[in-house]
């Protein structure tokens, strides 16, 4: 036991080199982007342009929902993240009944935060047909359906739900169709496309626009709630960052819904990586050098893993070292032992996904949160096998023990602990093995990790990412149990592991 | 050496020990014998503190059990304990069973490579086994381990629960032998525990007979066949002289 500790100890030095670094004295810039294309898209121009201006730029990406990135960002963890007016005046700042974009500056003022000027675009609800239909019926407007009743409609089934989706909708137009139906909103393309509907609802900047070249109709009497998307920025670091932030800001503007949609489309449908439609982009619309810093397979890989292994050695040497005397405890005093058990229990149950959102509130993004989510994943198993192994050395042994006249710190240190080694290191193994596989989840509050390629491959629906992630992910479990058996071969006394076979 | 007065043990339901008192004379090979059960072990866990009497109190060289942790310790380590299957360590080799407590106290080397020499020739164990694992052992060498790491300390007493009970026939009669000359050489207090009266009687000088957690009789064998205290030791005794009983 004290040879496993003391190995882990001399390895922290360097797992701590691995970990994300705090910075010197370069202007720097923070960028996190949600788990969609646009929003990584954004977080990679914003990123680029920072470093243009000089910045030293970091682009957390692909972070799990928008409370993640406005705390983080409240908390001075990012310094920008790209967002939207109405998700801000919806969701973030609901309640405030803020009417226009003035009044939503002034809210954010209050928190310390900025918002740009629109970028250009604005990504809401929308209605689509195909182009070749729309031009054939003349329809350019929603307010025009309700000219053409024998439409077939179908719009995706969180639409037909929302209060401000299709009843509202039929409400404020005065919509007469009477065919619609709900259903899955991939479906609804290929209905478009197959000629079983004519009409769907989309996001206006969706990437299948361009792809199944689709008509968005102008929601010509306002119903739905503007989007624009905007900058979010910190104030703090908005003073002390003045060029970077002007280099920034030369986004105000520059997308239009069109342009964002064929930005989507490059990255979805056709699969180049964001940095380098963001880097075409901005070569294109301001003559910057199109410099894609591309990681060969092999260096995001070694960077992966051991963002990887970082999480999971810090969370798990922590857990050894607070679950192995808890065990002890456990073992020692059965009511203790009792409520801790029960403690280590409610904590597994709880569902990984919220343990890690449960965090950010006192974390923050990054590491630190995904550290200790694990950290206490990692407890059960290894208080349990603690309290299981002592409890379950013969009571002759340790009457033995005692009779000798061993005190009880050395009774535990030199009896019980080395009989009950094969049952703790059994607690830490599966204590590890979950850890690998729950650490991919880590992704989703920047902490990195192979998580980060799962994540990227179900967003854009592509395997080879996933399995990129997947792939070694199985594998080092594996080695992390391999390695075990070869620590139990080292740790666990051989005179526990020889058969009773040679008696006489 | 040992003197009880009025001590009685009880756990929840079961008087394992009804109050007695009971005095051991130093030098002596001490039998306790009786059926399974009547509480022989737990009057010799009550000798060295392993257990506390609900009554009473155990004298031991004249001086009561401590009741503090650390003193009780200390006074274990002048008794020797060994019990039925050795209880040894199984990751720990012969040789560290035996001097583990010695290391414990920090004996100098010198001294721990000595005793063990010692022990190795009183016992007649194998010096080269000394590395092995209890588990690479036979049941005789164990037990012989079981003696050594109990006499280590060089203690006042030597207290032994069926010490023999789970050898074959032959390997027992040899231990026997070997320890009724090592008590002869050592002539230290010892108190055997033991259901086999042929077997008390062989090692022993003075027998305490028990049933049902009390002292039926005590003195020398001859002395319970010739007097009786009442029917249940006469009955005893024949028991065990049917040769149908064997060794249990
Ligand atoms: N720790 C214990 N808990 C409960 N009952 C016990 C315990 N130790 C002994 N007993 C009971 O006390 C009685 C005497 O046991 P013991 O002294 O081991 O008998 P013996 O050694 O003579 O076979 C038995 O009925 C046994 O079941
Ligand atoms: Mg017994």
């Amino acid at each position: 036991m004290r040879a496993l500790l003391a190995g882990v100890l001399l390895a922290l030095p360097w797992l701590t080199a691995c970990a994300p670094q705090a910075t010197g004295a370069a202007p720097e810039v923070r960028v996190g982007s949600k788990k969609f294309t646009e929003s990584v898209i954004l977080g990679e121009l914003v990123a680029r342009l920072g470093r243009e201006a000089g910045a030293r730029a970091v682009h957390r990406r692909e972070l799990g929902g928008t409370t993640v990135l406005w705390e983080a960002l409240r908390r001075g963890e990012l310094d920008v993240y790209p967002e939207y007016t109405g998700t801000l005046r919806q969701e973030l700042l609901a309640g405030r009944n803020l009417r226009d974009d003035a009044a939503l500056r002034e809210a954010l003022a209050a928190e310390g935060l900025r918002m740009s000027a629109p970028l250009g675009f604005n990504n809401t609800y929308a209605l689509g047909m195909k182009e070749a239909e729309a031009e054939r019926l003349g329809l350019r407007r929603i307010s025009q359906l309700r000219a053409h009743p024998e439409l077939r409609l179908g719009f995706s089934n969180e639409f037909m739900d929302r209060a401000d989706g299709w009843p509202a909708l039929r409400e404020r137009y005065q919509l007469p169709q009477r065919e619609v139906r709900g259903l899955d909103h991939d479906l609804a393309y290929r209905g478009l496309e197959s000629g079983a509907i004519q009409v769907t609802d989309l996001y206006s900047t969706d990437a299948e626009i361009a792809a199944y070249g689709l008509r968005v109709l102008e929601d010509d009497l306002r119903h739905f709630p503007a989007y624009d998307a905007v900058l979010l920025y910190r104030e703090e670091w908005a003073r002390r960052n003045e060029q970077v932030l002007a280099a920034i800001l030369r986004m105000e503007g520059l997308l239009s819904e069109r342009e964002m949609v064929a930005l989507n489309a490059r990255a979805r449908l056709e699969r180049v990586p964001e940095p380098q439609v963001a880097s075409e982009f901005l070569a294109r619309e301001l003559g910057l050098e199109a410099g894609v810093r591309s990681d060969s397979l092999g260096s995001r890989l070694w960077r992966r893993t051991r963002e990887h292994l970082f999480l999971v050695l810090v969370s798990l040497l922590g857990a050894v070292a607070v679950a192995v005397p808890l065990g002890v405890l456990a073992a020692k005093r059965a009511r203790v032992g009792r409520v801790v058990l029960g403690l280590a229990g409610i904590i597994q149950t709880v569902p990984s996904l919220a343990l890690l959102v449960v965090m950010i509130p006192l974390l923050g993004i990054g590491s630190r949160p995904a550290i200790v989510a694990l950290f206490l994943y990692g407890l059960l198993p290894i208080v349990r096998n603690t309290a299981a192994g002592l409890a379950g050395i013969p009571g002759d042994l340790r009457e033995s023990a005692e009779a000798l006249g061993l005190p009880p710190g050395a009774r535990l240190w030199r009896i019980e602990l080395p009989l009950a080694s094969p049952s703790i290191l059994a607690g830490i193994q599966t204590a590890a093995v979950i850890n690998v596989g729950t650490a991919t989840l880590g992704a989703l509050i920047g902490a990195g990790g192979y998580g980060q390629p799962i994540l990227t491959g179900i967003r854009l629906d592509d395997t080879g990412l996933i399995l990129e992630g997947a792939v070694p992910a199985a594998l080092l479990a594996l080695a992390v149990s391999a390695l075990f058996e070869g620590l139990e071969r080292l740790m666990v006394p051989r005179g526990l592991r020889v058969s009773q076979g040679r008696t006489a | 050496m040992f003197e009880l007065e009025g001590i009685s043990k009880r756990f929840g339901a079961t008087q394992a020990l009804r109050p007695m008192d009971l005095r051991l004379a130093p030098g002596r090979t001490t039998v306790l014998i009786g059926p399974s059960g009547c509480g022989k072990s737990t009057l010799l866990r009550l000798m060295n503190g392993l257990l506390r009497p609900d009554s009473g109190r155990v004298l031991f060289d004249g001086q009561p059990l401590p009741s503090e942790e650390a003193a009780v310790l200390a006074v274990r380590q002048r008794m020797g304990y060994a019990l039925q299957g050795g209880g040894l360590f199984p990751h720990l080799t012969a040789g560290q069973n035996v001097d583990l407590m010695a290391r414990y106290l920090r004996w100098p080397e010198a001294r721990i490579r000595a005793r063990l020499e010692a022990l190795v020739e009183l016992t007649r164990f194998p010096g080269e086994a000394l590395g092995r694992f209890p588990a690479e052992l036979s049941g005789g060498q164990r037990q012989r381990v079981g003696l050594m790491r109990a006499l280590m300390l060089e203690p006042d007493v030597l207290l032994l629960d069926e010490p023999l009970g789970a050898l074959d026939p032959m390997v027992r009669s040899e231990l026997q032998a070997d320890l009724r000359a090592i008590f002869a050489r050592l002539g230290k207090t010892v108190v055997l525990v033991t259901h086999d009266l042929a077997e008390a009687a062989f090692l022993g000088q003075h027998v305490v007979l028990l049933r049902d957690g009390g002292v039926v009789q005590e003195g020398t064998l001859a002395e319970l066949e010739a007097r009786p205290a009442e029917a249940f030791v006469t009955r005893f005794i024949q028991a065990q002289r049917r040769p149908v009983e064997g060794s249990a």
